[in-house]
């Protein structure tokens, strides 16, 4: 692997530089809120936060995707290649981007989602301060993860150490090469410090492996109905999951044009199984919590090999009931 | 003398001894600044009651949700605001009063965690280093891991509680604390700087916050007057709000539910606290229970007898809109 390291100073240029194609990275909006946004200058960009609110894939896979528009001339499909560079992920999100390319890739090809995402140029950022629900590490991953990234820049004081881990990173490190210096070995030192501290500071932590053994006899455990009481049906956990990926297809007319749209969906919403006879295979909360338990830690590991949660701890940050997932799948483990 | 949560736990415990109520719907307290609602069913259960500043969700949102309105007889904490919550359902004929047993605490406003922490950075300290907070007069105590702060109590509660102007419960089978006064008077400031906008400047305003929004429909259930069996918003035939996330259909959906809310809102805020993206939703909601105030002179969840507001017709109901 190439490694790099960046002077703190010349991070601006290197931005501003990236701003010559679309430029996503996080941003603060005027609710204090931090978000991938599009840059239109480059001191906006945010590089002291947990994670951002939204996860990347708002941008791979948005909220709302026209498939195709029809009208008198015929069908117009959309251009899906962004061409663009996301700058800050971190390692968590950048790992949900590889889980969702299993997903999208199985069975059916979504060039939608493939060739959006195979478009842009992704930078991470390494978590130095994670947050307070981050349980990353209980998926044999961490805060300086690299996986499924072009570059990953670590911040290790004066300098990023900077990891070139793609062919499209090492092309972007040379057409920038004056903001790049060799690392000395007190600049790998330093990364490994701080690695070492950012995992340190990882507080929670669960026995995945052994949750997801103990799901399947634990569908009919007292727990689903226990901790799904004080759940109230919103979709928060997963419209902000980075790996939740269930979307519906509806058609709309507008003025003299109709599209066809899919849009995230969920299975925490009861109309999300409802069928057209009434009835609803999974009627209260306890069946719909427990799906999207089930889907993320047995359905996916049977599918794909792999748990589809990276421990970001978005659901549980964001619940306003406080419905926690390390608590579930503590018990689950425990049953 | 004994805390509100010694109470608290006290009769919790008695009503399920003597099995009065099946369940006893509270708080628990689950981290140094974080509760969250809690079904306690055994007189063991009764001992990890939590109340505390920290209990923000609206409990009355749980006699709605298909569990508990075919079950038994619960026991529901409720502050001021919740309170009104349950007159309000009552006034509609969507609890049965004999079902619920109410348990009233004075409220001396909810902590606006965010608030919390930018006084704290003022401080350089920490929000991870709190471990305790509490409220005397107007005074907030702050305990950290390195001593104690004192902060105006203003400065940390919510915006939405210092307007607060029934802090005790207008409703109660039994009120397990002392009253609490409010504040001082409403002035609706946050609204009124909307209503000084040009129409344009409005418009703009709450296109930006509109766009933020991504249809988790948590306002919606989190709001306990939002108990519609089948939303408008999900209805598909016809389709009123379709589908597709952008700012005109977030923007109905937002404007629907604060029409559907008119003189049923009790503005405890729950929607607005919930709201992952952080839209003020207060903001809509506090004008219309202002327009309300001024046409009619009603209050929404104050009086149990009274017919919901949108249910009743009066000659001398304002009606400059017809020309």
């Amino acid at each position: 692997m190439i490694t790099k390291v960046m002077e703190k100073k010349k991070l601006q240029k290197f931005l501003s530089n990236l701003c010559n194609q679309k430029l996503f990275a996080p941003l603060k909006d005027e609710e204090g809120k931090i978000n991938f946004g599009l840059v239109k200058d480059p001191a906006e960009v945010v590089l002291e936060f947990a994670n951002v609110l939204k996860p990347v894939k708002s941008l791979l896979f948005p909220q709302t995707e026209t498939i195709f528009e029809a009208d008198e001339q015929g069908i117009h499909h959309p251009e899906v290649s962004e061409n663009g560079v996301i700058f800050g992920l971190r390692p968590c999100d950048a790992k949900s981007v590889r889980l969702l390319r299993k997903v999208f890739e199985k069975d059916y090809k979504d060039n939608y989602f493939l060739q959006r995402e195979g478009s842009y140029l992704k930078i991470g950022l390494a978590c130095t301060v994670p947050g307070e629900n981050c349980f990353c590490t209980s998926f044999g991953q961490g805060p300086f993860f690299n996986e499924g990234l072009d570059l990953l820049l670590a911040d290790i004081g004066e300098k990023y150490y900077v990891e070139v881990l793609s062919e499209k990173g090492k092309k972007l490190v040379e057409e920038n090469s004056e903001l790049f210096l060799e690392p000395t070995e007190a600049d790998m030192e330093l990364r490994q410090i701080a690695q070492a501290n950012a995992e340190g500071k990882i507080g929670r932590e669960v026995n995945v492996k052994r949750a997801s053994e103990k799901l399947g006899q634990a569908y009919d455990n007292a727990l689903w109905d226990e901790t799904s009481k004080i759940c109230i049906g919103c979709g928060i956990c997963a419209y902000l999951c980075p790996t939740c990926h269930c979307f519906d297809m509806t058609d709309e007319k507008v003025a003299s044009r109709t599209r066809r749209i899919r849009t995230w969906d969920t299975c925490m919403f009861s109309y999300f199984t409802l069928q057209a006879s009434g009835h609803n295979p999974r009627p209260t909360k306890k069946e719909r919590l427990r799906n999207r338990v089930y889907h993320k830690f047995k359905y996916l590991l049977e599918n794909f090999d792999e748990i589809g949660c990276v421990g970001c701890g978005r659901c549980l940050e964001n619940c306003p009931s406080g419905v926690n997932l390390i608590e579930i799948l503590s018990r689950v483990a425990e049953s | 003398m004994a805390s509100v949560e010694e109470k608290l736990r006290e009769k919790t415990g008695q009503l399920l001894n003597e099995g009065k109520v099946k369940c006893v719907i509270g708080y628990e307290r689950v981290g140094p600044l974080k509760a969250r609602p809690f079904f306690a069913r055994s007189p063991a259960d009764a001992r990890k009651i939590h109340y505390s500043l920290l209990c923000s969700p609206n409990l009355a949102v749980y006699l709605t949700l298909e569990e508990i309105s075919a079950g038994e007889k619960i026991g529901l904490v409720v502050k001021g605001c919740d309170s009104r919550a349950v007159v309000q359902l009552l006034q509609e004929g969507i609890v049965d009063r004999e079902k619920v047993v109410l348990l009233g605490v004075p409220c001396q406003g909810i902590i606006d965690l965010e608030k919390l922490e930018d006084e704290l950075d003022k401080r350089e300290v920490l929000l991870s280093s709190v471990k305790e907070i509490s409220i005397e007069d107007e005074v907030a105590k702050v305990e950290t891991k390195d001593g104690t702060i004192q902060l105006d109590r203003k400065d940390v509660v919510h915006d939405v509680c210092i307007n607060c102007q029934h802090p005790t419960p207008v409703l109660h089978d039994v009120l397990l604390g002392e009253e609490v006064k409010p504040w001082g008077e409403e002035n609706y400031g946050d609204v009124k700087e909307i209503e000084n906008m040009d129409l344009r400047e409005r418009w703009d305003y709450w296109e930006e916050k509109f766009e933020k929004c991504i249809r988790c429909y948590a306002c919606r259930e989190a709001c306990p007057l939002c108990y519609c069996e089948e939303c408008l918003a999900d209805k598909t035939v016809p389709t009123w709000v379709r589908k597709s996330v952008r700012v005109s259909e977030n923007g109905f959906f937002h404007l629907m539910r604060t029409l559907h809310l008119a003189g049923r809102c009790v503005g405890c805020g729950a929607c607005e606290r919930s709201c992952p993206m952080g839209i003020p939703l207060l903001k809509l909601f506090r004008k219309m229970e202002k327009d309300v105030k001024e046409l009619f002179g009603r209050e929404a969840g104050m009086d149990v007898g009274q017919k919901p507001l949108l249910a009743t017709f009066s000659l001398e109901d304002p009606e400059e809109f017809i020309k």
